[in-house]
């Protein structure tokens, strides 16, 4: 069966589009911050600069 | 007078009675919130010292000899950006617009005022001029 | 005077130096719960592809945080994550972010859920309270409002335990809060000890 060039033309751009879009969507997620919270005393007292607080 | 002013101005060689290129931009210290010398378009080199200037006149810098126009020292003369259309960012991480002008002192080569379009800010404030912005104390 | 920001307004905003050269993006804002005080940033490197980097920055490091850079005297200021335990620590566990959670009253009130922490940016980096989308009992459901924190508080897990007094000195905005947050733990003070 022939298939038309064109068609294989839409596949390719599809799959670049498809992996661009991974990449951009992978991308903002490796980037994305939160806000931390570190719980116990045993890290407060292992940050140095906090050292003389405690 | 102001960067935009000065800019395109003729730089003239005395002794040999003819131009040797023309004013392109400026190298400013922030330290001593002066300009330290003159970028240089159409020369063989490109910086010429302020030193190195005999005067900077209302229609041409004039220096002694063509000699004195030289290549950029590795740093501040070769890497340094423009101040004009910088951004401005106080030491508060503040913006405070761009850099439109920057009013000078032709004599000393002191900066007196940025200005941006919304503020002129005093050149002693000044405290870095890197890739992201002009940083000025508050 | 003091100065209020929103955690979230951070993160994205570049790390200047003095000397005017952009050396990173904020990624996360990193707080120790007990001692209420912002530890420090972990970064991403510059621009859209720039992944997370192994240097923080810690708050005692900076120079100043304000609406549209943070300022930090020189490059050298970045530390490798190991180096300090309490931030770095924290993000290479990658975990313990509070937007989302649950607050709940000491006396067991759901308030709400968190959508952003308040920080004192000024002085100390002291963390004075939560915005959270508030509960039907609260304020009419979805509103957003702030919620002050005492001096120190108790994280465990997933919920966040505020005292139920709290729910009093409650603002809308944050031109208001600061006062709030004074008086909510000027009582706590006086209250309890």
């Amino acid at each position: 069966m022939d298939v038309s060039p064109l068609v294989w033309v839409v596949v390719a751009v599809a799959i670049i589009l498809a992996v661009l879009l991974a990449v951009l969507v992978i991308q903002r997620r490796r980037r994305a911050g939160g806000v931390v919270v570190v719980g116990g005393a045993a890290d407060a007292d292992a940050a140095p600069e906090h050292r003389e607080e405690s | 007078m102001r960067f935009t002013e000065a800019l395109k101005r003729e730089i003239v060689d005395t002794s040999a009675a003819s131009s040797i290129g023309r004013v392109a931009g400026f190298v400013v210290d922030p330290r001593t919130h002066a300009v330290t010398a003159l970028r240089v378009k159409k020369a063989d080199h490109d910086i010429l010292a302020w030193d190195d200037v005999s005067a900077f006149g209302v229609d041409a810098v004039t220096v002694d000899t063509a000699a004195r126009i030289r290549a950029p020292h590795q740093g501040v003369e070769a890497d340094q950006p423009s101040l004009l259309g910088h951004r401005v960012l106080d030491e508060r991480g503040v913006e405070h617009g761009a850099v439109d002008d920057v009013e000078f002192d032709p004599e000393s080569g002191t900066v007196r005022y940025l200005l941006t379009s919304r503020e002129e800010i005093d050149g002693a404030r000044l405290r870095g001029i890197g890739t992201w912005a002009v940083v000025v104390s508050v | 005077m003091s100065t209020l920001l929103r955690a979230t307004e951070l993160h994205g905003l570049v790390v200047v130096t003095l000397g005017g050269d952009e050396i990173a993006d904020v990624k996360d804002v990193v707080w120790r719960a007990a001692g209420g005080s912002v530890l420090g940033f972990t970064l991403n490197k510059r621009g859209l592809f720039g992944g997370p980097m192994k240097e923080v920055l810690t708050w005692a490091a900076l120079h100043w945080v304000g609406p549209d850079a943070v300022m930090v005297p020189d490059a050298t200021v970045l530390v490798h994550r190991d180096d300090v335990t309490g931030a770095g620590g924290a993000a290479g566990r990658g975990g313990g972010d509070v937007i989302g959670d649950d607050v709940l009253t000491e006396d067991g009130r759901r308030l709400g859920r968190v959508v952003d922490v308040i920080i004192e940016v000024e002085a100390s980096g002291d963390v004075v309270g939560y915005e959270i989308e508030a509960d039907e009992g609260l304020r009419s459901g979805g509103q957003r409002v702030l919620l002050p924190l005492p001096d120190t508080l108790a994280v465990s897990g997933e919920k966040l335990i505020v005292p139920a007094a709290a729910v009093d000195f409650v603002a809308d905005d944050l031109a208001g809060f600061g006062a709030a947050v004074e008086q909510f733990r000027t009582q706590l003070r006086t209250g309890t000890s």
